[in-house]
C-alpha cells in the first residue's frame, strides 16, 4: 500500500509544454519527410496514419500540463512519438533505416505498457510488468530478428507492399497473441476491480479493448497476406479509433470525476448542519462523496498507531489497490484516510475530500475545546461562589454575632440599670440582626449552604419556605453531582424570581424536576401574564450557564399564557464533556491533542444551546431583588 | 450548669464565653476542633455542650457540630447538647433528634439569638433537663400556612385548625403546656384539650397517661410537625 501525498503537485505545465513541443516537432519531421513516399495513395490513408501520433501527442501533453496526469500525458506522448519511428524507413540513410525497421513497432509495446497502467499510468503487480516487458521486447526482437535475417532495404512506407517473410509472419502472430492476452489481462481487471474503478475509468479500458482487438486484426490479416488496401483501412481504422477513443474516453472519465468532485464539493453543506458530527457519520459522508465504499477513516492512537472507527488496529497491509492519505494540520496528524488507489488517481476529488476532512475535524477538535473552557469557566465559578460564601460565613458573619453578642450583653446590662441606652442598644441590635439576615440572604443566593450539605430537593424547600407566594414543588430526593445541582438551583431561583417580579400577584408558580435517564430536567412555570423575554440579561447569564454546563435552557412564554423555563442537563457533568468519544472502546487520541483525554467526540443527540455571543457570564443572583432588569418586556 | 463550649471563630469564642459567664454559667472550657472537644468533656464532664454547626478546620466543616454531638452522645449520654447555626435547617433538628430515639436533651438555635443571652442560656437549661430545643423562628417558618401546603393531602399538619397548629408550633420550640398557656393568654386546661386533639389528629393516642409518655407524644407531635414542613408537597 502506498502513501498518497496529501495534495497533488502542481503539473509542471512548462516542461509538459515544452515535451510536447518537441515531439511535435519530430513528429512534423517525420511527417514531412515521409509524406508521398511510394506509390500513390488515398488522403484520407495519409492523414489518418501520419495524424494519428500527432492526436496523441496532444492529448499527452493537455493531461500532463492541464490535468497534472504526469504518468499517463508522459506516456502518451512516448506512445505518440515512438509511432513516427517507424517512417525513419523511408530514409535512404541505412543506419536511419536500420533504427526506424527495428523499432517501428516499438509504439505497439508503448500501447500496452499505457493499456494496461491506465489510469494512474502505473503498473500494478509483476504480471503486468512482464506482459509489458514481453511485449517490448515482442515488439523489437521481432524486427530485430527480421532485419537480421531478411536484411531489408530499399524505402518502407506503409502503403509499400513488402514480401511476407517467415519473420513477419512471426512478429505479426506474436503481436496478435500479444493482443489476445492484453485483451485478457484489461478484461480481467475490468471485471474484478471495484466498481469505483469500473465507473471512473471503464469508457478508457473499453477503447483500449477495441483497439487491441483492431491490432489483432491487423496483425492476423498482415500475416495472412490480406491485400494491401485490405491492410491499410484496418490499419487506419485501428490507429484513428485509438487515437480519437482514448481521447473520448479520457473526457468521458474526466466529466465523471468531475460528477465526483461535485459530490465532494457537497460535503461541507451535508456536515455543516452538525457542529460536532459523529466520525462515523463523517466516513460514511465521504465514502458516499467520493464514491469509494470501502473509504475508512483511522485515528491515530495515543501510541502512534492507528485505528480505525471501532478501535481496531488499522495496519498497512501493504495492498496496491489500497491508498493512505493522510490529513494534517501543520505538524499535527488529525487522522488517515484509507481508500481504494484508483481514488488518488482520480484527481482533485479525494484532495477536496482531504481538505474538508481536515476542516470538519479542526472543527470537532475546536468544539470540544470550547465546551471543555466553558466546563471549566462554570465550575471555576461555582468554586469562587462557593469560596465568597464560605469567607462570608466564616468571616464577616461571625464578626457580626461577636457585635451581636456585646450589643446583647450592653442591652441587658442597660435596661437592668435603667439606663437611657436601653433603646438605642435595642434599635442597634434589631438594626444588626436585619444586617445579618441581609448578609445571609446575599450569600445565599451567591451559592446556597444546603446544596451541598443536603441537596437540591432541601433547598428548594427552603426556597419555597421562605417564598411569600404560592410555590409548589416536585424534587426527587436524591442527589446529583454539585455542578449540576448548582445550575439547576439557579435555573429555579432565577425561574421562581422572575415569575415573583412578573407574574400578576399571586400566580401560582411550580418547579418540577424530574431525572430522564441521563439527563436531568427543571421546569419553572407560573400561570401568570407570559411575554417573558429570553435575551433579558438574567436570562440570558442563565442561558450561558446552562450551556456551559452542557444543557440547553428554553424560555416558553406566550404573551397572556404563563412563563415556562425548563432546562435539560446532563446528570453527568463533572468528568467528560457531554459529548460522547467517536469511539467505542480504546479511543484514539483527540486529534492534534496526543496524550490528552477524550476522543474527538461527537454529540449523541442535540447539541448544548448555543450561546448568545458577546454576552459577559453574567450572575444570575437567587435572591429576589437582584435580577437584572429588562427579563420581560 | 457547668458548660463546654465548641465555636472555631476565636472572637466570637472568646466574647460567647465572656458573655455565658457573665450571666453566672460556668464555661469549663472551650474548643474549636472534634478531638479537643471530646477531650475537654471527657475531662470536665459538663452539663451542656454548645457547639457552632460549621467549623472550618474540621474536614467536613459544613455540618462538623452535628458530627460531634454524635460522638459525644455516644460516648458521654448524660451531657446535653445544644448546636448553634447561622442558618438552622430541619435536616439538622432531625439529624439532633435522631441520635437517639426517643430524642432528648438536644437543640437547635440560631445564632441571631446570641443578641439575647438568655435566650442561649434559657435553651441550655431546657436541654440540660432533657427537653427538645428548636429554634422559635425555625419553627415559625415551617408553621405557616401556605394555601399549596393546606391543598395537600399528604400533609398530616392540613387537618390542624390555625389554633392547634399555633399551639403545636409552641410544643415544637419546646414549651411546657403552662408556658403555653401562659404565652396565649388563656387557661391551662384549654390548652391540654387543644392538644389531646392534636395528638388525637395526629394519630398520637395512648392510653399511658404517664410523664415520660407525653413528654414523648410532644416530641413525636414536633417531629411530625417539622417533616411535614420538609416534605412539603411530592
Amino acid at each position: 500500500m502506498r502513501t498518497a501525498v496529501g495534495g497533488w503537485r502542481k503539473p509542471d505545465s512548462l516542461v509538459a509544454v515544452c515535451v510536447t513541443v518537441v515531439a511535435l516537432a519530430a513528429a512534423a519531421w517525420a511527417i514531412a519527410s515521409s509524406w508521398g513516399v511510394g506509390p500513390p495513395t488515398a488522403l484520407w490513408i495519409h492523414v489518418g496514419y501520419h495524424g494519428f501520433g500527432v492526436a496523441l501527442i496532444v492529448a499527452g501533453g493537455v493531461l500532463w500540463a492541464r490535468a497534472g496526469r504526469a504518468r499517463v500525458g508522459v506516456l502518451l506522448i512516448a506512445l505518440g512519438t515512438a509511432y513516427y519511428l517507424q517512417f525513419l524507413r523511408t530514409s535512404d540513410d541505412p543506419v536511419l533505416f536500420a533504427v526506424g525497421f527495428c523499432l517501428a513497432f516499438l509504439y505497439v509495446g508503448v500501447f500496452a505498457h499505457l493499456a494496461l497502467s491506465v489510469p494512474s499510468g502505473r503498473l500494478r503487480g509483476p504480471v503486468d510488468r512482464a506482459y509489458v516487458a514481453v511485449s517490448y521486447l515482442a515488439c523489437v526482437g521481432t524486427q530485430v530478428a527480421r532485419y537480421l535475417t531478411d536484411h531489408p532495404a530499399g524505402r518502407w512506407n506503409y502503403n509499400i507492399p513488402q514480401v511476407n517473410t517467415g519473420w513477419a509472419i512471426a512478429g505479426s502472430l506474436i503481436m496478435a497473441v500479444l493482443g489476445v492476452a492484453g485483451i485478457a489481462l484489461v478484461l480481467r481487471r475490468l471485471l474484478s476491480a471495484l466498481a469505483l474503478r469500473r465507473r471512473h475509468t471503464g469508457p478508457v479500458w473499453a477503447m483500449m479493448i477495441t483497439v487491441g482487438a483492431l491490432v489483432i486484426v491487423s496483425s492476423v490479416s498482415s500475416a495472412t497476406g490480406r491485400p494491401l488496401g485490405f491492410r491499410l483501412g484496418v490499419e487506419v481504422l485501428m490507429l484513428g479509433g485509438a487515437a480519437v477513443g482514448v481521447m473520448v474516453a479520457y473526457l468521458v472519465s474526466a466529466g465523471l470525476r468531475w460528477r465526483s468532485e461535485l459530490r465532494v464539493a457537497e460535503l461541507p453543506a451535508r456536515l455543516g448542519g452538525l457542529r460536532a458530527p459523529r466520525m462515523d457519520a463523517l466516513q460514511t459522508a465521504l465514502a458516499e462523496a467520493v464514491g469509494d465504499p470501502t473509504l475508512r477513516l483511522l485515528l491515530p492512537r495515543r501510541d502512534g498507531a492507528l485505528a480505525d472507527l471501532a478501535g481496531g488496529p488499522a495496519a498497512d497491509t501493504r495492498d496496491h489497490a489500497r491508498a493512505r492519505t493522510p490529513v494534517t494540520r501543520g505538524d499535527e496528524l488529525l487522522c488517515v484516510i484509507e481508500h481504494d488507489a484508483a481514488l488518488a488517481e482520480g484527481g482533485r476529488a479525494i484532495t477536496s475530500a482531504v481538505a474538508l476532512t481536515g476542516l470538519v475535524m479542526e472543527n470537532v477538535r475546536l468544539y470540544v475545546q470550547v465546551l471543555e473552557s466553558r466546563r471549566r469557566l462554570l465550575e471555576a465559578e461555582l468554586a469562587e461562589r462557593r469560596r465568597i460564601e464560605r469567607d462570608l460565613h466564616d468571616g464577616a458573619q461571625q464578626g457580626f454575632f461577636v457585635v451581636l453578642t456585646l450589643l446583647g450583653m450592653a442591652h441587658s446590662q442597660a435596661a437592668a440599670e435603667g439606663s437611657p441606652l436601653t433603646g438605642q442598644l435595642a434599635t442597634a441590635k434589631g438594626r444588626l440582626t436585619d444586617a445579618i439576615k441581609l448578609l445571609r440572604d446575599l450569600s445565599q443566593g451567591l451559592h446556597p449552604r444546603s446544596l451541598v450539605a443536603h441537596g437540591l430537593r432541601e433547598t428548594v424547600a427552603d426556597l419555597a419556605r421562605n417564598h411569600p407566594g404560592q410555590l409548589t414543588y416536585e424534587v426527587p430526593d436524591r442527589r446529583w453531582p454539585p455542578d449540576v445541582e448548582s445550575t439547576a438551583y439557579f435555573v429555579i431561583a432565577e425561574g421562581v424570581t422572575n415569575a415573583l417580579k412578573h407574574a400578576t400577584p399571586g400566580a401560582a408558580i411550580r418547579v418540577r424536576v424530574t431525572s430522564d435517564g441521563e439527563d436531568l430536567l427543571v421546569e419553572v412555570t407560573d400561570d401568570g401574564q407570559g411575554g417573558a423575554d429570553a435575551s433579558g440579561g438574567g436570562l440570558r447569564g442563565l442561558t450561558e450557564r446552562v450551556a456551559a454546563a452542557g444543557g440547553e435552557l428554553i424560555l416558553d412564554s406566550p404573551r397572556g399564557a404563563g412563563t415556562r423555563l425548563r432546562a435539560r442537563l446532563p446528570a453527568e457533568l463533572s468528568g467528560d464533556p457531554p459529548s460522547v468519544p467517536a469511539t467505542a472502546e480504546d479511543p484514539p487520541a483527540v486529534p492534534g491533542t496526543v496524550g490528552d483525554p477524550p476522543a474527538a467526540p461527537a454529540t449523541a443527540g442535540d447539541p448544548p444551546a448555543v450561546p448568545l455571543a458577546g454576552d459577559p457570564p453574567a450572575v444570575p443572583p437567587a435572591d429576589p431583588g437582584h435580577l437584572a432588569e429588562g427579563d420581560r418586556q | 450548669m457547668r458548660v463546654i463550649v465548641v465555636e472555631d471563630d476565636p472572637m466570637l469564642r472568646a466574647t460567647f464565653v465572656t458573655a455565658l459567664a457573665h450571666l453566672g454559667v460556668e464555661v469549663a472550657g472551650s474548643a474549636e476542633t472534634a478531638d479537643h472537644a471530646l477531650a475537654l468533656v471527657d475531662e470536665h464532664a459538663p452539663d451542656v455542650v454548645t457547639l457552632d454547626l460549621r467549623l472550618a478546620k474540621e474536614p467536613e466543616p459544613a455540618d462538623a457540630g452535628l458530627r460531634i454531638a454524635e460522638r459525644i452522645r455516644a460516648r458521654y449520654p448524660e451531657v446535653a447538647l445544644l448546636v448553634l447555626a447561622t442558618r438552622p435547617k430541619v435536616a439538622h433538628a432531625e439529624k439532633l433528634m435522631a441520635l437517639e430515639e426517643p430524642p432528648r436533651a438536644v437543640g437547635l438555635m440560631a445564632k441571631d439569638s446570641l443578641g439575647d443571652m438568655e435566650l442561649i442560656t434559657d435553651a441550655m437549661n431546657r436541654v440540660v433537663k432533657g427537653q427538645i430545643v428548636i429554634d422559635p423562628q425555625l419553627v415559625r417558618q415551617l408553621l405557616t400556612p401556605r394555601p399549596a401546603r393546606a391543598a395537600s393531602s399528604a400533609d398530616p399538619l392540613a387537618r390542624l385548625t390555625p389554633r392547634e397548629r399555633e399551639i403545636l408550633s409552641l410544643v415544637a420550640t419546646g414549651l411546657s403546656n403552662l408556658a403555653i398557656a401562659q404565652k396565649l393568654s388563656c387557661a391551662l386546661s384549654n390548652v391540654e384539650r387543644n392538644l389531646t386533639t392534636i395528638f388525637h389528629k395526629l394519630g398520637l393516642v395512648s392510653a399511658d397517661e404517664g410523664e415520660q409518655r407525653s413528654l414523648n407524644r410532644r416530641v413525636l407531635a414536633t417531629l411530625i410537625y417539622l417533616r411535614a414542613g420538609n416534605q412539603s408537597e411530592r
